[in-house]
């Protein structure tokens, strides 16, 4: 492991790919109309390039010798309609060409990138977003890099060499038997390279996309780099990231370089050796100067389409290296995903109950959560209380279904959350987290997240109750003001008002408050707890908050610790018990 | 074009290496050049006459040409992608380390996504031009050139006539250049937005999922890749329009030899066997031309690219080091602030006037309402940004003439938003001091009460946390962001919300630990609960970005002012429940409260 950034890195390397290569082809499917077109013009082009030489014979046989100069007139014309025709045929070739590969790009970067959008947080828990962001940039680059080329060289240089090869055992077929020997060693040395070859260009989309995440997390953390400057060691770290791209680019140049260079020199070396022994056949008479000259005047030209092949080939490879890269996303089953009969929630009460329920991240290594079961009746308060770390951020985790417990059930309104359609369920459920991410918009871009066609007096509504409008009014753009990326022109307590403002405009059934105001202050928070006891009367919701004052009034306090319900309650009910609740209690006020 | 030449500049390192490269170029296509001739020869004198020795001695000369040939078109090629790679690499890094030292703003400006697809589409735009594009540019052009001497030097009347369409075909050829750069332009664009779009979506997902709004994420990707989609069509139909009327046009060459050619030889001026080669050098006309509209094509994308590239090497950072900064290793922490006032970059007031002094181990809170400018405040002092006036002293030094990693190494601060690194807990914490010893780290876990949890983690403090790491708690990751700023054991410690996300009951115990810490240090707390204030030698109150009172709890608690009515919202309430929960624990012997 060369670095942290390799640790997911868990591509199984499969020797012949053809599956792989068939399954990148199957993008190119839906434009196979402009894929014939490609074939016919190229193959036009091709037969032009052997009718060519012919008119200038003809030219130099028939006009020049004879001074004939009508026909080099006529035979003129012939070549500048073909020049002509090779015009239209060009614009014709290079928009097919750009239409599939463009096509072939859009199509995959959105079937991935919408898979993803399905993806469970398991998926996004275990990768930098760097490098899911460099499958779908970088990697689809490279697909159709050798789709924009490739197929088109495939194409001229496979029946170039077809051509070459039936006209020379056409010639002499005991001389191209000769010189197809050569062709074993071909095989034999790509195949010798393939391997090699793969695996320097996986390496190299694998370094690009460390480098991407090593980007990516160093631009999130720009302050607490800046503040501890740690300028120079992320400097050095980078560095070495770096030069490992550098690196396997030259790795897989060599190889590339190699693959192609040696077969043309083999090719090459063949020639020299056909042109030796046919001087011996000449020298006993089997064949003909004529016949030898014509001979290696085509393996002549055979070679090149070989070599172009070889570079097709290796294309393909460099190809191959990333198509596995994305098919791997797209191979990654949504973990959390609707039954085929789920059913759709037209309006919910509310109703939520957690059956015995275990969870953990990595249940293998550590459950978060254990045998917890509770009940919260429609329009109730339910506040989850407990240390840091206790689970209730989980709690919160399975109830919005980002994960499924391990065992037990979750419950909503009767009906077991894996057979409720998720969207039908989320769009009912809003929450606001005590780290809200903010999108780059405007602030009511922000606000409309929760609701897209929300009526202006919604927006204002919403904005109104959070105090949104009070620091939203002091921009001299109002609402259209541009929060930028995350939100960073606002303070944290404005984002975490913004948030809550996104989560009411939703207008849930359920709402989740983890730790929603922990960055507000005082006044603020109050405020907002006053427009909720009207504003969420029948709605179910339920809060995590550290400070007990703002959750005595709960209909229901659940305590956790260590991922287990301890005690359950209303707030004098608890404190009647004096148990780890009333500790906790007495606790804030101790100095 | 500007930018042409300052790409040029990049390549300057490794200018022996390009003209290599390029040497090597020229004599593998010389070679290619020679071979027909070896083979005539061979033809000629070795079959012909039947001389087997001399036929064995070309056959073997020919031989050596393969392997010269392959080997200047190995290195060849080596060297000219070792060039590309190796300015890729170091303008990678160079702009990477530019960036560590860019000021916030830029950040804010410029998109994350953005800058990712700058390092590697745009590089890479770059790196294919300067290390395939331009050499083999040179190429073409000497190619090129050789031809019209050497038809001129054949007939020169008959290769001027031929050449007629040559002019137009530089001028076609120079009307494309002009015509896709603003198509490239406008692709590159493109791709940076759709990487920001992506690169929003992967890092808020959370919020996408919570609030079903994958629809809603995937027309707004959908939006981008279309456009991408369109660009590079547009850029097509560009490249359409000009490569096959370029090929007709050099394909003229061609044709008018052809008729002239037969026209001169039939009047008796030139001989067949002079049309026969100039027939065949024709093609160095027709080949440079073909693939240099390719290669511009190549340039045009990498001139495309370059503001990109240069506009972050452009943006010189807001706060650096100014001529003759001073370290200060041994800092006491004494503050003075001198009528600061900042203004946001959009002109919006952030503090006004602000005076205050800070003496060596003094406690002071800042309290205010919601973007009342406490962070603000906070982050003038490891000069996150300069103040728009006014100026700031520690223990009597303008901060301005201190040496940034001097003053930040100093000042130790947890943020709001917590962001821990994808590594190990332990590399977390020991991130302000690197090479930090075990029991450092520890021992800053402890005070920050997160050891505990730490040592009962299978992997202990090993274990991986960040974008990749196990899931921790707000709670937990403040407590690492703690340990974190004490490890570096600053002068001055600045907490702004440490603890807003982590429970009452360990707050108090972090509290309790971080007495020992705070003495001798001067500290600055930012926090909404008062409990967390109430004990500071000093009391902020800011308001829209002034102080509005001053003093201690106790003193302020008398005034009626923002202080008192938080406390009264804080505690009042609940001092009539304390007295509840009292008289239920009266007897118990468990009544502590005071």
């Amino acid at each position: 492991m060369a670095n942290i950034y390799d640790a997911d890195e868990d591509l199984e390397k499969q020797s012949f790919d053809f599956k792989l290569f068939v399954r990148t082809m199957k993008y190119i499917r839906p434009y196979w109309k402009n894929v014939l077109v490609m074939s016919a013009m190229v193959l036009t082009g091709l037969i032009i390039n052997l009718v060519e030489p012919l008119i200038v014979r003809y030219i130099v046989d028939e006009g020049m010798m004879k001074k004939d100069l009508a026909v080099i007139i006529k035979m003129g014309a012939v070549l500048l309609i073909i020049s002509i025709a090779g015009l239209i045929g060009g614009r014709i070739r290079i928009n097919a060409v750009n239409r599939t590969t463009q096509g072939l790009i859009y199509d995959i970067r959105k079937e991935v990138f919408e898979h993803t959008q399905e993806l469970s947080f398991r998926f996004f828990d275990g990768r930098p977003a760097g490098k899911i962001i460099s499958r779908i940039t970088n990697d689809v680059q490279a697909i159709s890099d050798f789709v924009n080329t490739g197929i088109v060289s495939f194409i001229s240089e496979i029946i170039s060499i077809i051509g070459i090869i039936v006209i020379i055992f056409m010639i002499n077929y005991k001389l191209a038997l000769i010189t197809v020997t050569v062709v074993p060693v071909f095989i034999l040395l790509l195949a010798l390279l393939k391997n090699a070859s793969e695996n320097a260009w996986t390496m190299t989309r694998r370094t690009i996309a460390n480098i991407n995440a090593n980007m990516n997390e160093t631009l999130q953390g720009m302050r607490v780099i800046q503040a501890f400057s740690r300028q120079k060691h992320n400097i050095e770290r980078f560095e070495k990231i770096n030069r490992e791209n550098y690196k396997s680019h030259m790795h897989a140049t060599v190889i590339q370089l190699l693959s192609w260079h040696l077969v043309e020199f083999v090719g090459m070396a063949g020639t020299c050796g056909v042109v030796w022994l046919g001087a011996g056949m000449i020298a006993r008479n089997a064949t003909s100067l004529g016949t030898l000259v014509a001979f290696t005047n085509y393996i002549w030209r055979l070679w090149a389409p070989l070599s172009a092949l070889s570079k097709v080939y290796n294309q393909a490879l460099s190809a191959m290296a990333s198509s596995e890269r994305i098919f791997q996303v797209l191979d990654t089953k949504p973990e959390i995903a609707d039954s085929p009969d789920a059913i759709e929630l037209e309006d919910i009460k509310g109703e939520i109950e957690f059956r015995n329920v275990n969870f953990g991240y990595n249940p293998e290594e550590r459950m978060v959560l254990r045998g917890i079961s509770f009940k919260v009746n429609p329009g109730e308060v339910v506040a989850l209380v407990g240390p840091t770390g206790a689970g209730k951020t989980s709690i919160i985790n399975l109830l919005m279904r980002f994960y499924d417990p391990v065992e037990g059930s979750i419950m909503v309104d009767g009906h077991d959350m894996r057979n409720i359609r998720i969207s039908s369920f989320r769009k009912k459920v809003s929450m606001v987290l005590q780290d809200s991410f903010i999108f780059s918009g405007s602030i009511k871009d922000n606000i409309l997240y929760g609701k897209p066609d929300a009526r202006d007096e919604e927006i204002l509504e919403a904005a109104r109750i959070t105090k949104v409008l009070d620091f939203a009014e002091r921009f001299p753009e109002g609402f259209e003001t541009d929060v930028e990326e995350r939100g960073s022109k606002l303070s944290s307590g404005q984002r975490q008002l913004l948030a809550f403002a996104r989560a009411l405009v939703a207008n849930p059934r359920i709402l989740i408050l983890d730790e929603a105001t922990s960055s507000v202050d005082t006044e603020t928070e109050r405020h907002i707890q006053d427009a909720l006891k009207t504003l969420l009367k029948g709605r179910t919701s339920v809060v995590i908050a550290h400070r007990l004052s703002t959750i005595e009034h709960a209909d229901k306090i659940i305590v956790i610790d260590e991922g287990r319900i301890i005690e359950e309650g209303t707030h004098k009910e608890l404190l009647d018990k004096r148990g780890a609740y009333y500790r906790l209690y007495l606790k804030q006020f101790q100095d | 074009m500007g930018y042409l030449k300052r790409l040029l500049t990049l390549l300057k390192p490794y200018i022996f290496l390009a003209i290599l490269a390029f040497v090597l170029l020229l004599a593998f296509t010389f070679a290619d050049y020679v071979f027909p001739y070896i083979l005539k020869l061979i033809i000629d004198f070795g079959i012909e006459e039947g001389n087997m020795d001399y036929l064995s001695k070309l056959v073997a000369i020919m031989f050596a040409l393969v392997v010269a040939r392959t080997l200047f078109g190995y290195f060849q090629g080596f060297f000219m992608e070792m060039a590309g790679q190796k300015i890729a690499y170091d303008l990678r890094n160079k702009l990477y380390a530019h960036m560590q030292y860019l000021s916030f703003g830029f950040f804010d400006r410029i998109h994350t996504g953005q800058i990712m697809s700058r390092m590697t589409g745009d590089i890479d735009c770059i790196r294919e031009f300067l290390g395939f594009g331009l050499i083999n540019l040179l190429l073409c052009f000497i190619n090129f050139a050789a031809t019209v001497v050497i038809l001129i030097a054949m007939n020169w009347k008959l290769a001027l006539m031929v050449m007629f369409p040559t002019p137009i075909l530089v001028y076609i050829i120079a009307r494309f250049g002009k015509r896709i750069n603003p198509a490239w332009k406008e692709i590159r664009e493109q791709m940076g937005k759709l990487t920001s779009v992506l690169q929003e979506n992967v890092t808020g997902i959370r919020v996408v999922k919570a609030f079903a709004r994958e629809p809603l994420e995937k027309s707004k990707f959908d939006k981008r890749n279309m456009a991408n989609y369109h660009e590079n069509i547009k850029r097509a139909k560009i490249e359409a329009e000009t490569f096959p009327l370029a090929e007709l046009l050099s394909g003229m060459n061609f044709f008018l030899l052809t008729i002239l050619g037969g026209y001169f030889v039939i009047r008796g001026l030139i001989t067949i066997g002079t049309f026969m080669a100039m027939e065949m050098y024709i093609s160095g006309l027709i080949w440079p031309v073909r693939f240099s509209s390719w290669l511009i094509n190549l340039m045009q994308r990498a001139i495309a690219s370059a503001p990109r590239i240069f506009e972050i090497m452009d943006t010189s950072p807001d706060i650096y080091d100014l001529p003759g900064a001073v370290e200060m290793p041994g800092m006491k922490g004494h503050i003075v602030i001198e009528n600061v006032s900042y203004n946001f970059p959009d002109g919006t007031p952030g503090l006004k006037d602000v005076n205050l002094e800070i003496l060596p181990g003094e406690v002071v809170a800042i309290i205010g309402g919601t973007g009342s400018g406490k962070s603000t405040l906070v982050g003038l002092l490891p000069r996150f940004y300069n103040p728009t006036s006014g100026r700031i002293l520690i223990d009597g030094v303008d901060i301005i003439n201190i040496k940034l990693s001097s003053l930040r190494s100093r000042i130790g601060m947890v943020m709001q938003d917590t962001f821990l690194f994808s590594d190990t807990i332990k590399e977390n914490i020991a991130y302000g001091k690197p090479g930090a010893s075990m029991e450092e780290i520890e021992n800053a876990a402890k005070i920050a009460q997160i050891h505990d949890f730490i040592a009962a983690l299978p992997g202990g403090y090993e274990t991986r946390v960040g974008e990749r790491g196990i899931g921790l708690s707000g709670g937990q990751k403040q407590r690492i962001a703690i340990a974190r700023a004490i490890l570096t054991d600053p002068a001055i410690l600045i907490l702004d919300e440490a603890t807003s996300s982590v429970d009452t009951a360990t707050e108090k115990e972090i509290q309790a630990a971080m007495k020992e810490i705070m003495k001798n240090r001067t500290v600055l707390v930012i926090a909404q609960r008062l409990s967390t204030v109430k004990n500071a030698d000093k009391i902020l109150v800011l308001k829209d970005g002034e102080i509005v009172e001053t003093g201690t709890h106790d003193e302020l608690i008398t005034r009626e002012g923002f202080y008192s009515k938080i406390y009264e919202l804080q505690f009042k309430g609940q001092e009539e429940i304390m007295k509840a929960a009292g008289e239920i624990a009266e007897g118990t012997g468990e009544r502590e409260v005071t």
